[in-house]
């Protein structure tokens, strides 16, 4: 029987019921008996060159996709120019890329024979840097943060971390894997968790995801044990560890960049945000700290936020111009938080 | 006619295949755009349409070689972006598994529910329901249906009796279930109406 076009064109749209989500999933879950569906899509593509698409911009697709050009071509060539790229690609794109390239130069076997030189990686604000270290560990490194570690990990698999990091620790029986940050040790043996240590801010975080880790202050005394989805708080203000049950990929999803907040106040949005975005964002009205905030974000630009966060809560919020600097440089976009008066009642 | 002034891209891929970078930024602003709403209509994530993109513009850069500029680049495109929306809906389907399970356990799917009602809402429902539900029942719908976890090692993890696991959930499910009602659901249903001719 042929398959009803309709039902493509419903799916396509959005408008489609559970029948039709059926019949779509058997044919692209068929690797047979489905010329006729791919015939229909074929053409349903050529159609689609007359269709006037929305006015967005796929830019940085291409933005990516001459990038990784740029890098397999160097790579095999064995030139490094990377001016060129410099000049074309934003720095968002361009600092993961970078550094994990940077990071393959370094782990080559070859200099491995230097086990006490260190490596650092650094994630500027504003972005997330993958990466793989030569036990073949990877992770991510978040906004603003650093992570170091010896070349070869020739004494044992350790690093230090500032800032916020997640960890998917291959494992290895005989070399435990420790996270060093300012005042934890985090020891594992193969697990994934994250790690949320900013200097300058009393608490410190860690996440487990998979498999059981041991925290540690930095006398080597232990603070907790962590089974999964269990998140460690520890306050240094005031010297408390609270262990808690979460649900881990709540606290993960910024690797895939997600944006998640789960009954959030809004104090930990703005902080949150202003790492993420590397923008200022203060709360210019006390009575604002009692509200909580729940959504995930993906991928969508600060602007954007803002403005679904006025639409979702009885926030209103205004950007301060910035004026050039004397040494010629923008300072940190500002924004300033506020209630808006005509819907602050909806919300009692 | 010249065979290569045939296809209206064909100079481009011919220039792509000598590895000329510039015909493959020209290439990508021919087609770059529609692939990505092409994939984004099947796909239903922006995520998953950029990445299908990317994938289908880095196999035409490494294929580059054997392009045939007498050919339908149209066709050749459509031929490895089919591939990849087929690959990346298998894996959001089995990703969401669970919210189609939930779905079909809590709704009555009467044939006319089966064709009228939006199923892209009703599964967005399903989801806002589960994130709803009192603390301790997300949590353990959370391990039992989305982590694949069994009751046992629920219990065990949350140092509780497998029956209370077991309690949490059926409870869980009975909230999904009346957050379905047909009132909420009525909704959802689409505004076509076949009306029977008196």
């Amino acid at each position: 029987m042929a398959f009803d076009i309709n039902i493509l064109k419903r799916f396509f749209e959005g408008n489609y019921s559970r029948k039709d989500y059926i019949a779509i999933r058997e044919k692209l879950f068929s690797e047979e008996d489905n010329r006729e569906f791919r015939e229909l899509m074929l053409s349903h593509w050529v159609e689609f060159d007359s269709i006037r698409l929305p006015d967005d911009n796929v830019d940085h697709i291409l933005d990516k996709l001459q990038h990784k050009i740029s890098l397999e071509e160097n790579r095999a060539a064995g030139r490094y120019r990377f001016i060129q790229v410099f000049q074309r690609v934003a720095a968002i794109l361009i600092f993961p890329l970078l550094l994990s390239f940077l990071a393959y130069l370094y782990f080559q076997p070859e200099k491995s024979e230097f086990p006490e030189a260190y490596a650092e990686i650094q994630c500027p604000m504003g972005v997330r840097t993958k990466f793989t270290l030569p036990d073949g560990t990877t992770g991510f490194l978040n906004s603003g943060s650093t992570l170091s570690y010896p070349v070869g990990f020739g004494k044992g698999r350790q690093v230090e971390l500032t800032g916020e990091a997640f960890f998917d620790v291959v494992h290895h029986e005989k070399s435990p894997f420790t996270v060093k940050t300012g005042k934890l040790n985090v020891k594992v043996l193969g697990t994934s968790f994250n790690v949320i240590s900013y200097p300058g801010e009393a608490t410190e975080e860690i996440i487990l995801q998979t498999g059981k880790i041991e925290v540690l202050d930095n006398t080597g005394k232990t603070v907790a044990e962590l089974n999964p989805d269990q998140r460690l708080t520890v306050n240094h203000d005031d010297r408390t560890a609270k262990r808690s049950m979460v649900i881990s990929s709540q606290y993960t999803g910024w690797t895939e960049g997600k944006l998640i907040f789960r009954n959030e106040d809004m104090t930990q949005v703005a902080k949150r945000l202003s790492r993420w975005y590397n923008a200022e964002i203060v709360i210019a009205d006390k009575r604002l700290e009692d509200f909580t905030f729940y959504a995930t974000f993906v991928d969508e630009p600060l602007d954007e936020v803002l403005k679904l966060l006025a639409i979702t809560t009885p926030i209103a919020y205004s950007e301060e111009i910035r004026e050039v600097s004397k040494d010629g440089l923008y300072p940190k976009r500002k924004i300033v938080i506020t209630i808006n008066p005509k819907k602050i009642n909806q919300f009692k | 006619m010249n065979l290569k002034d045939h296809y209206p891209e064909s100079r481009w891929v011919a220039a792509l295949k000598n590895g000329d970078t510039l015909a493959f930024d020209e290439i990508f602003r021919l087609y770059g755009k529609r692939l990505y709403h092409f994939s984004l209509g099947y796909l239903k994530s922006k995520t998953d349409a950029e990445e299908v993109v990317q994938e289908v513009f880095m196999k035409i850069w490494h294929n580059r070689a054997s392009l045939d500029p007498g050919l339908s680049f149209n066709a050749y495109i459509f031929k490895i972006a089919y591939r990849l929306i087929a690959e990346r809906f298998r894996k959001s389907d089995q990703e969401k598994k669970y919210l189609h399970e939930i779905a079909s356990e809590s709704i009555d799917f009467t044939a006319e529910m089966d064709e009228r009602a939006n199923y892209r809402s009703l599964l967005e429902l399903v989801e806002r329901l589960i994130q709803k539900l009192p603390e301790r029942q997300k949590e353990i719908i959370v391990l039992r249906r989305i982590q694949g976890l069994s009751v046992a090692d629920i219990a065990v993890r949350l140092d509780i009796s497998p029956k209370t696991v077991e309690h949490h959930i059926t409870e869980a499910l009975k909230n999904i279930k009346a957050g379905l009602d047909p009132e909420s659901i009525a909704g959802l249903l689409f505004f076509v109406f076949f009306v029977k001719k008196v």
